[in-house]
């Protein structure tokens, strides 16, 4: 029953859509299953990868015949092994995520793209973990690969609250404590934070080697605010309330919202990892579709 | 700078208008949670000096256009001087049009707005280029040309201008406009230009939209400048009115005279002396206004009396302010020693109580026995004979009361009575012909209505009642005040309908009874008047000779037509039949002659057939005189004002100029 009565977090269209394009981890990660990921470790498997020249110490089994019957070369075949990998998905649950211009917040947002982001790593037989931070991890689901979870992932991500404030880095730091497998590091936050937290973050999720994809998840009054008329903007986590006129402060508002989101993006960069703005306005069939065949032509390189 | 419509000035207070709109309009409000607040918080904290600049700027900016608007509204006027116009040293060809009318003698104190005006255009002539003409125009309601025609000899036209007076009359810019521009459009001079120094008073501009056409249509040819005098000085006391209201002058009878003062400055003025003065004399009775708000008139009520018989003048005056020419006002009027009155009786009856005119005679001398011979109405009771010989031209006024037909003679006799000036009131009764009446040529011509057959009130109501309210005749008005009572009870068992003549407009419902058929009408015919009642002056059928309103309806009713028939203008062009021998001639120069009262004196035409006056200029308002050069005669004062005072004197605060 407790299934029956989970939210429903997974939008059938993203689902679909990103079923036909799987998870495809853009850097080779370790895992622990034989799946649809390549491993660091090339080595004698399965699939064919490339030729190499034979040194001291190979084992002269790979050695390739028919190379050396006509060339007089020795070559050694290497093989590229494929790997199963987890996907950390870590959830930012502190107070701001609490906003959303229209029916939707950006925690309502972010969950329904983690759950779909979930269903689709547990799908193709990888594993995911799933945590949820504010200033510390407040939940935490540990690993799974079993498809039948995904109900007690979305109980769990429903019943979870955001009423504290941020720390990015704190939740980052955790996770890079926790994990002790290489993965995926998936953070859907609004990114309301301590900058320097963040890319500290970032760095040692890195340093620990996860590949880190960061959805920055924004309301679109956030990216555009387009408000009329005189406003009394209370603010969240702690923050004070504000009585103003939009209109008269819009082009400042956005300059300084762009300019974050843009050194948002520089921290990604500079750590190697993959910024993607995430509006809320849009659907998830549309951000989740995007980023993977974004991520299917970065892989298929 | 002044204002054309200063009273939109007020509109000024709206400027604040924005302010208290801000203060009560409170916006509203949209609250919500927001979570990047530390932006909106760097935005808000960036951006407050900028926003309360804009703010401030916005209120301003709309407290300013507030501001224009209502300047735009009360159309604003530049004010130049002669100093400030650029007349370059080239030769132009100007005309000078100086507005001469009576508001130009308005003083700041130092100097009339025509002295101001002439100076000015000393000033323009001064600055104009060598080889330059001009043309001097005096503008008032009327065009005076003193050089009709540009002329080069500069120092004549300045001698001319020093030269120039103040005329009594009212401003029309137009005309001298027009004839500026008809006068500048002959000339082949490279620069044309008009000068107009005026006041700029309301009337002035009472052609305004012919003036812009006349503008535009010559605005590449010619030049027009608008030179506005007198900024200052707006304060004006004037006697607005002055009007007889008591009975008839006659002599040794007091006679009550509405005096109207009216204040034309923007502040109320207090303690105003108004005197009432005959021919020039000491003042005999006087009064004192407490107080007369800006724009606002009050009306005062003097006596004077009259010692001698003739023509006399009333002056109501106040004490001098900066225009003198308004501030007294005359009339003049002939005094009658007696105002004697014949009373024509159709019936003989040997009780005095049943005589046709007994209750006529009684009315008309509302006194005492022992006063009657003081009493200035004389009556006289006679027979239809009386008028048929001349003696009826000794009488002011003439009844017929139940007379049934006259003699040929009396008829013709009445009736050129009347034509030159007399006053007849008909009472018809029981033994009048109405026939008679209806088809003799002489009466018929006088009777204001036709005279119907006799007819009883209708049975249901035993008798037909005057009307009672909604008097519209000024005879009657004094009973639209429920305090003075009613004409309601008047009533009339039988009467002779009055029809209305078709087609004769000069004849008037006096009194109607209830159900709105005339009780009372009157006409003037030739210069006098005559009143047809509908019912007797006796009580054999009707009450009114015994209701209240007898008396004085009757005295009203003498009043008038005496006034009018005896007023002097209608009375002027008997002035050569009576005082010289009739003349065959057409003009008969230097026998009469007019006088001001300033002592300006001018030679009267006399014509011929009928002989009568003419003036030869129209520019002299006030009291007149006028008598006879080669014989001695008494004086005869006439109010002569070919302008209307009212419209001339009223003091329009604001000046106006084209926009």
């Amino acid at each position: 029953m407790a299934d029956s009565d989970s939210p429903s977090y997974l939008d059938p269209l993203a689902i679909s859509r990103g079923e036909s394009l799987g998870i495809l981890a853009r850097n080779v990660v370790e895992g622990y299953r034989v799946g649809e990921h390549r491993s660091p470790f090339k080595g004698f498997a399965i699939e064919f990868a490339q030729h190499r020249e034979y040194t001291i110490g190979d084992d002269p089994r790979h050695l390739d015949w028919k190379v050396l019957g006509r060339t007089d070369r020795y070559y050694i075949k290497q093989y590229e092994q494929d790997t199963n990998f987890v996907v950390h998905l870590l959830l930012d649950g502190s107070e701001s995520m609490n906003y959303g211009s229209g029916k939707v917040t950006k925690l309502h947002y972010a969950k329904a793209l983690a759950a779909c982001l979930a269903y689709l790593v547990l799908l193709q037989r990888d594993a995911v973990a799933v945590g949820v931070f504010d200033t510390q991890t407040r939940e935490y689901i540990p690993r799974t690969d079993n498809l039948g979870k995904i109900h007690h992932i979305m109980n769990r991500l429903a019943a979870f609250e955001a009423t504290e404030q941020t720390s990015l880095g704190v939740g980052m730091s955790d996770l890079s404590r926790i994990a002790k497998a290489k993965g995926i590091v998936i953070v859907l936050s609004d990114l309301f934070d301590d900058e320097e937290g963040f890319e500290r973050g970032l760095q040692q999720l890195r340093f620990s080697g996860h590949e880190v994809i960061v959805f920055h998840v924004l309301d679109p009054e956030e990216i555009a605010f387009s408000f009329k008329g005189r406003v009394e903007f209370i603010g969240l986590e702690g923050a004070p309330t504000l009585e103003t006129n939009p209109a008269d402060i819009r082009k400042t508002y956005l300059a300084e919202m762009n300019a974050m989101r843009l050194r948002m993006r520089l921290a990604c960069d500079r750590t190697g990892s993959h910024y993607v703005l995430t509006n809320t306005a849009n659907s998830l069939a549309e951000t989740l579709s995007g980023y993977l065949v974004f991520r299917h032509k970065v892989t298929a390189r | 700078m002044t204002f054309i419509n200063p009273a939109i000035l007020f509109g000024l207070l709206a400027v604040g208008l924005p302010v208290i709109i801000h203060l009560l309009t409170k916006p509203r409000l949209k609250r919500m949670y927001w979570a990047a607040s530390r932006f909106l918080l760097k935005s808000v904290q960036k951006n407050r000096r900028r926003v309360q600049f804009e703010d401030i700027l916005l209120l301003v900016l709309r407290c300013l256009l507030v501001l224009l608007l209502v300047i735009l509204f009360a159309r604003p006027a530049f004010l130049t001087d002669a100093a400030g116009l650029q007349l370059g040293g080239e030769a132009s060809t100007v005309v000078i049009l100086l507005d001469n009318s009576m508001s130009m003698g308005q003083s700041d104190g130092t100097q009339t707005r025509f002295d101001q005006a002439k100076a000015m255009a000393d000033g323009i002539l001064s600055k104009l280029g060598t080889g330059s003409s001009g043309a001097l125009y005096l503008v008032a309601d009327g065009v005076k040309p003193v050089i009709p025609k540009p002329t080069q000899d500069l120092t004549v036209l300045r001698r001319s201008l020093a030269q120039a007076s103040l005329s009594d009359r009212s401003t029309d810019l137009y005309p001298g406009l027009k004839q500026a521009v008809d006068l500048l459009k002959a000339s082949a001079a490279a620069h044309r230009e008009i000068f107009l120094l005026t006041d700029s008073q309301e009337s002035a501009w009472r052609e305004l939209t012919r003036i812009r056409q006349l503008q535009d249509e010559n605005a590449k040819d010619i030049t027009m400048h608008f030179v506005i005098i007198g900024e200052k000085g707006e304060d004006n006391l004037a006697v607005s009115g002055l009007q007889m209201i008591g009975t008839v002058a006659a002599v040794n009878q007091p006679l009550r005279c509405a005096v109207q003062v009216t204040n034309w400055s923007r502040t109320a003025v207090e303690k105003i002396p108004v005197k009432l003065a005959i021919d020039g004399d000491a003042p005999q009775d006087q009064a004192m206004i407490d107080k007369i708000d800006p724009g606002a008139s009050r009306v005062v009520n003097l006596f004077v009396r009259f010692r001698d018989p003739g023509y006399h003048s009333i002056t109501a005056s106040i004490p001098g302010d900066r225009l003198p020419a308004d501030n007294q006002r005359s009339i003049a009027l002939l005094v009658l020693e007696q105002i004697r009155t014949l009373v024509v009786e159709g019936t003989t009856n040997p009780d005095p109580s049943a005589r046709d005119g007994f209750f006529l005679r009684h009315a008309l001398i509302p006194v005492r026995p022992d006063q009657v011979d003081q009493y200035p109405i004389k009556v006289t009771l006679g027979q239809p004979a009386e008028l048929d010989n001349s003696t009826i031209d000794q009488y002011q006024l003439v009844f017929l009361s139940n007379v049934a037909q006259l003699t040929p003679l009396g008829a013709q006799n009445l009736q050129r009575y009347v034509n030159g000036g007399g006053a007849l009131i008909i009472f018809p009764g029981p033994t009048t012909d109405i026939s008679y009446y209806n088809t003799n040529p002489n009466l018929s011509a006088l009777l204001p209505a036709q005279l119907g057959a006799s007819r009883d009130a209708p049975a249901a109501q035993k008798f037909l009642s005057w009307q009672s309210h909604d008097y519209t005749h000024p005879i009657t008005t004094l009973w639209n005040d429920p305090a003075s009572g009613t004409l309601g009870s008047v009533r009339v068992s039988k009467y002779f309908p009055l029809q209305t003549k078709p087609g004769d407009a000069a004849a008037r419902i006096v009194v109607k009874y209830a159900d709105g058929e005339p009780a009372v009408m009157e006409q003037s015919v030739g210069k006098g008047k005559v009143i047809l009642f509908s019912s007797t002056a006796t009580t054999a059928w009707t009450t009114f000779p015994i209701h209240p309103s007898f008396v004085p309806l009757l005295l009203r009713i003498s009043r008038r037509a005496v006034r009018e028939a005896n007023s002097i203008s209608r009375r002027d062009n008997r002035l050569p039949s009576r005082s010289i021998p009739p003349m065959r001639a057409r003009s008969f120069p230097c026998c009469a002659r007019a006088t001001k009262n300033g002592g300006s004196r001018a030679r009267l035409s006399l014509a011929s057939t009928p002989p009568c006056c003419a003036m030869p200029t129209r520019n002299w308002p006030g009291l007149i005189s006028f008598s006879w050069v080669t014989i001695l005669s008494p004086r005869w004062f006439l109010p002569w004002h070919p302008i209307r005072r009212n419209q001339s004197w009223r003091r329009n605060p604001r000046r106006t100029s084209i926009p």
